[in-house]
C-alpha cells in the first residue's frame, strides 16, 4: 500500500524529467529512476538517513537503514525489487525473493545470478491476465446489471416497508382516543359492579351477625343451667356432646378444653370464644348419633346400598354445616345489571386491544426489516428469506442470508451453523463477508459459526464450503449483489 | 578417544544362567516386580575367587547368592562395546573392539583391573560383591551393587504346590490380565555416582532437568513408552520415550552409565551424602526383564562422557538442512487447497517456513500410504506445488495397520506373516487404533524391515515425491484398547521374543525401517528426515524426536526446555516441543513467547489439535504477527550456526542445545538451571516461560565477557528487559557465529547466500568460530563435498587480525562473507585493510559505534573456500 502511494507520487515528480536520459536502476521502476540519479558521488538514502558512495548503490551490500540502495539485489531484508514485466505488469516482491533460484518475475529479471534460468512468460501472462480480466468484466457486467434490477426489488421492498410503516404508525395513533376512552368505560363499569356488590354482601354481615348473637344467647341459656349468667364447669361436663372421645362419659380434660385458665365463662366471653366450639361439637355429636342409627338400619342392606347412604351422610352433613350461617341472597337486579354492563365493556376494550397489538407488531416488523443491513443498494433485501445449498459427500449445507444457516446430513435436518451476526468485510469493502454465529454448540468446541465469503458472479451460488477449524466454517457465496459497476473495474484486475 | 575410558559389566544367569487419567497407568506398587525390587534389601551375593578368569579385555567370574549363581563379565572398551544376544537388530552405532586390559590383580579379597590405556581402574571386591571405579585421577566415581541391591529372577517353569510372590506368574491390571507363560524375569541392581550430587537423562519424563530423589517421594522414574493423553507436569511418569541413561555431573568430573535394556524399567534415585559427609547419587535400576547390562562412561569431563555413550548409542546423522527451519503442522490440513493457502500464506506474511506436515486425516481412512481421494485427489501437483516454493512436505505414517483385506498394506503383511502374534504364537495380534480394528507390524522379522523399506519407493507409495518425508507417530505402540494403551507384554514378536523383552525398543524398531526406506528411495543420495515420537538409546540415528502431546499452557512451555535439554543429554539431539502446545487454545502472548522460544530448540515445529482455532502465525494480530516473523527471522539467520552445530555433533556426540553445565563444567551454582540453555559453546539463551513477564533474571558465568545477541553491547548478570518482543539471548565472549542475514522462503534457498560473522571478544580481546557447508541436502558430503573454514580474530596490540581459513572439503561454496560485525571492540580502528591470496591489500570501509563498542566490516567479500586476513589497526 505505502508503495502504491510512492508511485503515484513520483509519476508526477518525475513528468519534468525525460526518462530515456535517465540512468535505469535494476530493480527500480522506470518512473522512479529520478530519484536514483547520482548527486555528484553520492546516494542519499530515500529516507535521508545516511548518504554512501554512488558505486555502493546496488553493490550487494545493504547501507541504507530503509534498504533504498539495493533495489535491485538481495542484500537489504527490508528492500523490494521491481519486476518490469513488459507485456504484463510490474510488481514489487521482497528483496529475499532476488536470486533465491525460485523464478518470481513473470520476466526472469529476479534471477539474473543465481544460475537459474527463467524463462520470460509476461506475454502469455498478460494475454492470459487480459483474458481473465475480459472474463470477470463480462460477468460483473452482467452480474452488476441482474444487481441493479435486484436493488430495485431491494428497494422497493425498503420503500414498501418503509411506505407501509408511516401509514400504520399513523393508523395506530388514530385508534389511541377510542383505546383510552373504551378503557374507562370499562373501569368505571368495574368500579360500580364493584362497589355495589360491596354494599350488598355488607349488609348481608351485619344481619347474619345478629343472628348468630341470638343462636348464643340461647345456647348460652341452655347451658347456663343455674342461670347465674356464667357457665361453669360443672355445667359443662354435663353436657353429653363434650364427649370427645366418646367413652360415653365427659372427662374434666375434656370440660377444661372450654375453659382454659378460667373458672368461668360470662355470656361475652362465650360468645367470643366457646360458642363456635361447642356449636361444632354438638353438631358432630349429632351427626355421629344420626350415623351410629343409619348403620344399624343398613346392616340389613347389601353393600352397594352402602355406600350410595354414605354418600346421602356427606350430603346432610354438608347441610348441617350451614345450618347458622345463612346463605347470601341472591343479588338485586340493579347489581345483576351492573355486572352485564361492566362485562360487556371488557370485551369491548379487549376486542380493541387486539387490534393495536396486531398494529404494533407489523410496526415492530417493519422496523426490524427496515433495520437490516442490505447494502449499500438495498438489493440484498431480495435474498431476505431465501436460502441456497451446496452438496460435500453426505452433507449438504445451506446458506440463508441473515437467517440461520444448517449442515444436513443424509437429506435430514442437522446442526446450526449460525445466525446472521454482521457484516464482516474489511473496512473499505464491508460487503465483501457475512459472519454468522452462535450455531449449535459443537462436542468438545465451540459453538458453530459460519463466515461467508461473498463474490461476484452471474448467479445466486454457494461455490464453496469449508471447516478450517472444528465447527468455524467458512462459505464462498457468488451472487451478482458483489458485482461491482464494469466502469469502476481498472486495472487491479 | 582415550582408549578404556568406558567399559562394560553384563551379568548373566549362570548355566541357563489426569488431565492425564493417572488410573490408565500403573504405579510401583501396581507392579509387582517393581515393587519386590523397591523393596529389597541385600541380596548377599559374593564373588566366588576360583571362577575368575581374565584374558585380553574380558573378567570373568561367578556371583553367587543362597538362590542363585550368576556369570559376571567385565570388558574393557576402546570405542565401544560388546555384542548382545538379545537384542539382533540395530543396538549399537557400531561394532566396537574391546580394548586389552593393562594389568590385573588378585589379592584375597578383590581384583584390580587397569584398563588398557591406563586411565580406569576397576576394583572388583568378592565379599560382599561391589565392582568400584576410578577414575584417571584415581577418584572413586561409581560403585556397583555397593547396596547390595543385585536381584535376578531367572527364566523357570511353574511349580505345582510351591509359593510365589504376588503378580509372580499370571499378573492383572484392571481389566487387563498378563499371562506371563515364564513367571517373572526381572532384574535390578544399583549404581552408585560417588562425590556426586546432582545426576540428569533418564529421558522422557515431563519433569525437571536435574533428576530428583523418588525414593521416600514419589514413585521412581519409568520408562515405559506410552500414549499419555494429556501428560502432567512434574512427575515420574513414564512417557513415549525411554533411555535409560544416567549422567552424574560435579565441578570438572563427570560419569555416565548406560543401562541397556528394552523392557519395562523403573528407576529409582537418590541424592544423599554418608555418615563421613561424602555425597553420591544413587540410582537403583529396575527392569522387568533382560540382563544386567551396564556401560559406564567415566569421563572425566561432561564432553568426554557424551562422546564416549555416542560412540555406544550413536549420534544423529547430518539432517538436511530444511529439517533444522520452521515445521507448519496441524491436525490437519484439511485439503490440497487449504495446504496451497498455508504455503501461499507465509509468503504474502513474507515468513519464512520449510515444510508443510499432513496428519492422520490426510489418508483414505486411516490407511497409510493413501490418500483421501476427494481432499487429495492431486498430492504429486499440491507436493510439487509446495516444492516450487523450495518447500518440502511430511505425511504421517503410523504402525498400526487397518484390519481391511481392500488395504494392500494389510493383505501384504497378512499374507506373509508379518504382523506381531498373541501370546499363542501363531494368531495375529489385534488392538484397536484410528482406523479402529487394526494390526501392528513386527519390526524384528527381517521381512517386515524389507517390506516396509520397500513401501517408500515413489512407485510403491503412490503420490509421493523426493520432496516428501515422514512422521512416524502412534510407535510406542499406542494400543487405544491395550494395557496402559498399549501392546499386551505376551505379545510375540519374531523369533519368540515376547514384547515385554522389547517394549521400549518398538518405536525405534519402527523408525529404523522407514529410514532405510526414505534412504533406499533415492538410492542412498538424499538425506532422510523422520520425525518419531517414541524412542529408545539409538533413537538418533534415525530419527528426530518431539515432546509429545503437550498442552497450550506456559508450564508446558515451561517444561520444554528441560525435556528437550534431559533427551539432548542421554544422546538424541534433534529434539523439540510443539510450538503453541497441542492441546487447547494458546493466547497471543503464550504463542509469541512459544516461537521465541522454539526458534532456539533444535527441531522447531507449530502444531495444533484438530479441536483447537487455527493459529497460523497471520491470523495474530499486527503486533504478534511481526513478533513471530522476527522469531522465525531469528532461527533462520542462526541456520548456519546450527548446521554447523549438527555437523559438530556427528563426530563429538555434543547436542546442539545444551545444558549451561557442558559450557561451564566447573561451576556448581548452575546444576539445575534450566529456563536458561546454551546453544552450542556461544549463546545462551534465556526465554521468557512465565506469563506476563517482561523483565528477567539472567545469570552469565563470570567467567566469560558476553554481549546481547541484537545488540552487541557488552553485558553483566542481572536483570534484563523481556519486552514481548524480545527475549535475551547472549553472545559469549571469545566467539565467532556465522549467520546468513537474507532471510528467504525456505532454509534451502539461503544455502548459497553470503555470511555475516558476529565475533564476540574475549577478555584477552580475542574470538574464533567455524562454519560448516554443503549441498544441504544429499550424502555427498560424505565424497568430501563440503566446506569448513575457521575465522580467528587475534588480537596483537594496537592491531588485531582476523584470519579466514578454507579448513576442509573440497565444495565449491560460493559463500562470501559479507559483513563481519565486531563486539566489544575498545576504540575506532583507524584503517582496515584485506588482504586476500595473491591479491594487493585493499582497504575495507568500516564503520565504529561508541556506544555499543561494536564494529562493523563492510564487504570483505572474501570466498570462504579461500583463505584472507583482515588487519585492523586502531
Amino acid at each position: 500500500m505505502l508503495i502504491m502511494l510512492f508511485l503515484q507520487g513520483l509519476v508526477i515528480a518525475s513528468a519534468d524529467v525525460t526518462q530515456r536520459e535517465l540512468k535505469s536502476i535494476k530493480g527500480v521502476p522506470v518512473e522512479r529512476f529520478v530519484l536514483y540519479q547520482p548527486s555528484g558521488l553520492n546516494f542519499k538514502c530515500l529516507d535521508g538517513s545516511r548518504t554512501i558512495l554512488y558505486s555502493q548503490l546496488n553493490d550487494d551490500y545493504c547501507d541504507c537503514p530503509d534498504g533504498s540502495d539495493e533495489p535491485g539485489t538481495s542484500a537489504c531484508q527490508n528492500g523490494h525489487f521491481f519486476c518490469q514485466n513488459v507485456g504484463h505488469r510490474g510488481n514489487f516482491i521482497p528483496s529475499s525473493r532476488v536470486n533465491d533460484k525460485l523464478c518470481d518475475c513473470c520476466d526472469g529479471s529476479d534471477e539474473y545470478d543465481s544460475g537459474i534460468s527463467c524463462p520470460n512468460i509476461c506475454d502469455e501472462l498478460g494475454r492470459a491476465a487480459r483474458i481473465e480480466k475480459e472474463r470477470k468484466v463480462a460477468i460483473a457486467r452482467k452480474g452488476y446489471d441482474k444487481r441493479q434490477e435486484l436493488a430495485k426489488e431491494g428497494q422497493q421492498l425498503r420503500d414498501e416497508t418503509i411506505q407501509k410503516l408511516e401509514p400504520l404508525r399513523e393508523e395506530k395513533t388514530a385508534l389511541t382516543p377510542q383505546y383510552e376512552a373504551l378503557e374507562k368505560v370499562m373501569n368505571d363499569a368495574n368500579a360500580l359492579e364493584t362497589s355495589l356488590k360491596d354494599a350488598f354482601k355488607k349488609q348481608f354481615e351485619d344481619a347474619q351477625k345478629i343472628v348468630r348473637k341470638d343462636k348464643a344467647q340461647t345456647l348460652f341459656n341452655e347451658i347456663d343451667v343455674n342461670k347465674d349468667g356464667k357457665i361453669t364447669l360443672d355445667e359443662i361436663t354435663i353436657l353429653p356432646y363434650v364427649d370427645r372421645n366418646f367413652d360415653g362419659t365427659v372427662s374434666e380434660d375434656e370440660a377444661k378444653e372450654y375453659l382454659i385458665n378460667i373458672e368461668s365463662a360470662d355470656f361475652e366471653y362465650f360468645e367470643t370464644n366457646i360458642y363456635s366450639l361447642l356449636k361444632d361439637a354438638k353438631k358432630n355429636h349429632n351427626v355421629d348419633k344420626q350415623l351410629k342409627e343409619e348403620q344399624a338400619q343398613a346392616d340389613e342392606k347389601d353393600d352397594l346400598d352402602a355406600d350410595e347412604e354414605s354418600d346421602d351422610i356427606s350430603t346432610s352433613d354438608h347441610n348441617l354445616d350451614e345450618d347458622d350461617d345463612e346463605k347470601q341472597p341472591p343479588f338485586t337486579e340493579e347489581i345483576n345489571n351492573a355486572v352485564e354492563a361492566s362485562n360487556k365493556a371488557r370485551n369491548e376494550f379487549y376486542e380493541f386491544k387486539r387490534k393495536v397489538t396486531d398494529l404494533e407488531q407489523k410496526i415492530k416488523d417493519a422496523e426490524e426489516l427496515s433495520k437490516i443491513d442490505y447494502g449499500e443498494d438495498f438489493a440484498w433485501a431480495a435474498l431476505n428469506g431465501k436460502c441456497f445449498e451446496r452438496n460435500v459427500q453426505q452433507y449438504t449445507y445451506k446458506f440463508c442470508p441473515f437467517a440461520t444457516n444448517s449442515q444436513n446430513e443424509y437429506g435430514s435436518g442437522g446442526p446450526s451453523l449460525g445466525s446472521f451476526n454482521s457484516w464482516n468485510g474489511p473496512e473499505n469493502s464491508k460487503y465483501t463477508s457475512q459472519r454468522y454465529d452462535n450455531g449449535q454448540q459443537c462436542w468438545n468446541g465451540p459453538k458453530r459459526s459460519t463466515d461467508v465469503a461473498i463474490e461476484c458472479g452471474e448467479e445466486h451460488e454457494l461455490v464453496e464450503v469449508t471447516e478450517p477449524s472444528k465447527c468455524e466454517y467458512h462459505f464462498v457465496f457468488r451472487t451478482p449483489l458483489a458485482c461491482p459497476d464494469p466502469e469502476t473495474i481498472h486495472d487491479e484486475l | 578417544m582415550a582408549a578404556g575410558s568406558c567399559l562394560a559389566i553384563i551379568l548373566l544367569l549362570s548355566g541357563a544362567v489426569e488431565m492425564v487419567k493417572r488410573e490408565d497407568f500403573k504405579t510401583c506398587d501396581q507392579s509387582s516386580f517393581c515393587k519386590r525390587h523397591r523393596n529389597v534389601k541385600e541380596t548377599g551375593y559374593e564373588l566366588l575367587s576360583n571362577t575368575i578368569s581374565s584374558h585380553g579385555a574380558e573378567y570373568t567370574a561367578n556371583l553367587q547368592n543362597s538362590e542363585n549363581t550368576l556369570k559376571l563379565t567385565i570388558t574393557g572398551l576402546a570405542d565401544s562395546t560388546i555384542q548382545n544376544d538379545i537384542f539382533p537388530t540395530p543396538s549399537f552405532a557400531q561394532t566396537p573392539e574391546p580394548l586389552a586390559f593393562k594389568s590385573f590383580d588378585n589379592s584375597g579379597s578383590e581384583s584390580t583391573i587397569i584398563a588398557g590405556d591406563g586411565k580406569i581402574k576397576v576394583v572388583v571386591s568378592f565379599k560382599p560383591f561391589v565392582v568400584n571405579v576410578f577414575n584417571e585421577f584415581g577418584e572413586l566415581v561409581s560403585q556397583v551393587n555397593r547396596d547390595g541391591k543385585l536381584k535376578i529372577e531367572e527364566f523357570r517353569t511353574k511349580e505345582e504346590g510351591k509359593e510365589y510372590p504376588e503378580g509372580f506368574w499370571e499378573e492383572h491390571f484392571k481389566s487387563f490380565k498378563d499371562s506371563k507363560p515364564y513367571g517373572s524375569s526381572s532384574v535390578g541392581v544399583d549404581i552408585s555416582f560417588v562425590n556426586f550430587k546432582t545426576a540428569y537423562g533418564l529421558p522422557e519424563h515431563a519433569d525437571s532437568l536435574a533428576l530428583r530423589t523418588t525414593v521416600g517421594n514419589t514413585d521412581p522414574y519409568r520408562l515405559y513408552n506410552l500414549d499419555v493423553f494429556e501428560y502432567e507436569l512434574n512427575n515420574p511418569m513414564a512417557l513415549y520415550v525411554a533411555v535409560p541413561y544416567i549422567l552424574a555431573h560435579r565441578a570438572n568430573r563427570s560419569v555416565g552409565a548406560l543401562w541397556f535394556n528394552a523392557a519395562e524399567t523403573w528407576v529409582d534415585t537418590q541424592s544423599s551424602v554418608t555418615s563421613h559427609n561424602v555425597p553420591h547419587f544413587d540410582a537403583h535400576f529396575i527392569s522387568e526383564s533382560g540382563l544386567v547390562d551396564i556401560f559406564l562412561f567415566v569421563g572425566p569431563s561432561v564432553r568426554d562422557v557424551q562422546r564416549q555413550n555416542s560412540k555406544i548409542s550413536g549420534v544423529t546423522p547430518l539432517p538436511p538442512l530444511f529439517s533444522i527451519g520452521y515445521h507448519q503442522c496441524r491436525w490437519n490440513y484439511n485439503d490440497e487447497q487449504d495446504v496451497q493457502q498455508v504455503n501461499q500464506g507465509f509468503d504474502d506474511h513474507d515468513m519464512p517456513m520449510d515444510v508443510i506436515w499432513l496428519d492422520i486425516e490426510h489418508t483414505d481412512g486411516k490407511k497409510y500410504f493413501t490418500w483421501d481421494q476427494h481432499k487429495f485427489a492431486h498430492p504429486i501437483e499440491m507436493l510439487d506445488k509446495v516444492a516450487a516454493k523450495g518447500r518440502k512436505m511430511v505425511t504421517i505414517i503410523d504402525p498400526h495397520i487397518k484390519k481391511d483385506d481392500g488395504y494392500y498394506v494389510y493383505k501384504d503383511a497378512k499374507d506373509k506373516g508379518l504382523f506381531v502374534k498373541r501370546a499363542d504364537g501363531t494368531t495375529d495380534f489385534e488392538g484397536h487404533c484410528w482406523p479402529g480394528a487394526s494390526e501392528y507390524l513386527d519390526f524384528w522379522h527381517p521381512e517386515t524391515r524389507s517390506y516396509w523399506k520397500d513401501q517408500f519407493t515413489f512407485e510403491r507409495y503412490v503420490g509421493s515425491t523426493k520432496d516428501l518425508f515422514t512422521w512416524n507417530d502412534m510407535n510406542e505402540p499406542s494400543v487405544f484398547s491395550g494395557p496402559e494403551i498399549t501392546m499386551d507384554k505376551d505379545a510375540i514378536h519374531y523369533g519368540g521374543i515376547e514384547h515385554r523383552e522389547v517394549h521400549n525398543m518398538y518405536g525405534m524398531m519402527y523408525h529404523s525401517a522407514t529410514f532405510d526406506g526414505l534412504l533406499a528411495r533415492t538410492n542412498g543420495q538424499d538425506r532422510p528426515f523422520i520425525l518419531s515420537r517414541s524412542g529408545f538409546i539409538g533413537t538418533q540415528r534415525t530419527a528426530a524426536i518431539w515432546t509429545g502431546d503437550n498442552t497450550a499452557e506456559w508450564g508446558h512451555l515451561e517444561i520444554a526446555a528441560p525435556m528437550v535439554l534431559s533427551l539432548s543429554i542421554a544422546g538424541i539431539p534433534f529434539v523439540g516441543a510443539d510450538v503453541g502446545g497441542f492441546f487447547g487454545n494458546p493466547d497471543e502472548q503464550l504463542l509469541t513467547r512459544w516461537y521465541q522460544a522454539g526458534a532456539y530448540q533444535p527441531f522447531f515445529r507449530g502444531h495444533a489439535h484438530i479441536d483447537t482455532k487455527r493459529r497460523e502465525p497471520w491470523l495474530l494480530s499486527e503486533q504478534s504477527k511481526n513478533i513471530v516473523r522476527e522469531a522465525l527471522r531469528s532461527r533462520y539467520a542462526l541456520l548456519p550456526f546450527w548446521y554447523t552445530l549438527f555437523q559438530e555433533h556427528t563426530s563429538n556426540g555434543l547436542p546442539p542445545m545444551r545444558p549451561l553445565f557442558y559450557e561451564f563444567p566447573n561451576d556448581d551454582s548452575i546444576l539445575e538451571e534450566q529456563k536458561q540453555w546454551m546453544v552450542g559453546s556461544d549463546l545462551l539463551v534465556r526465554a521468557v516461560v512465565e506469563k506476563d513477564t517482561y523483565n528477567v533474571q539472567v545469570n552469565l558465568p563470570t567467567s566469560e565477557r558476553w554481549y546481547d545477541w541484537v545488540v552487541g553491547n557488552e553485558v553483566k548478570s542481572g536483570y534484563f528487559d523481556a519486552p514481548i518482543d524480545k527475549i535475551p539471548v547472549f553472545q559469549r565472549g571469545g566467539s565467532i557465529i556465522p549467520t546468513w542475514q537474507r532471510i528467504r522462503r525456505a532454509a534451502p534457498l539461503m544455502k548459497d547466500d553470503p555470511l555475516t560473522l558476529f565475533v564476540a571478544l574475549n577478555s584477552d580481546g580475542n574470538a574464533k568460530g567455524q562454519v560448516y557447508l554443503d549441498d544441504g541436502k544429499t550424502h555427498d558430503y560424505q565424497k568430501e563435498l563440503y566446506v569448513r573454514a575457521s575465522f580467528v580474530y587475534k588480537n596483537e596490540g594496537k592491531r588485531a587480525t582476523i584470519l579466514g581459513e578454507h579448513i576442509g572439503g573440497k565444495l565449491e561454496a560460493k559463500n562470501w562473507i559479507e559483513r563481519i560485525v565486531v563486539r566489544g571492540v575498545a576504540e575506532s580502528p583507524k584503517k582496515v585493510e584485506i588482504t586476500r591470496v595473491s591479491d594487493p591489500v585493499q582497504p575495507l570501509e568500516f564503520s565504529y559505534d561508541r556506544d555499543s563498542r561494536v564494529l562493523i566490516i563492510r564487504k570483505p567479500e572474501a570466498l570462504i573456500t579461500t583463505n584472507y586476513q583482515i588487519h585492523i589497526d586502531f
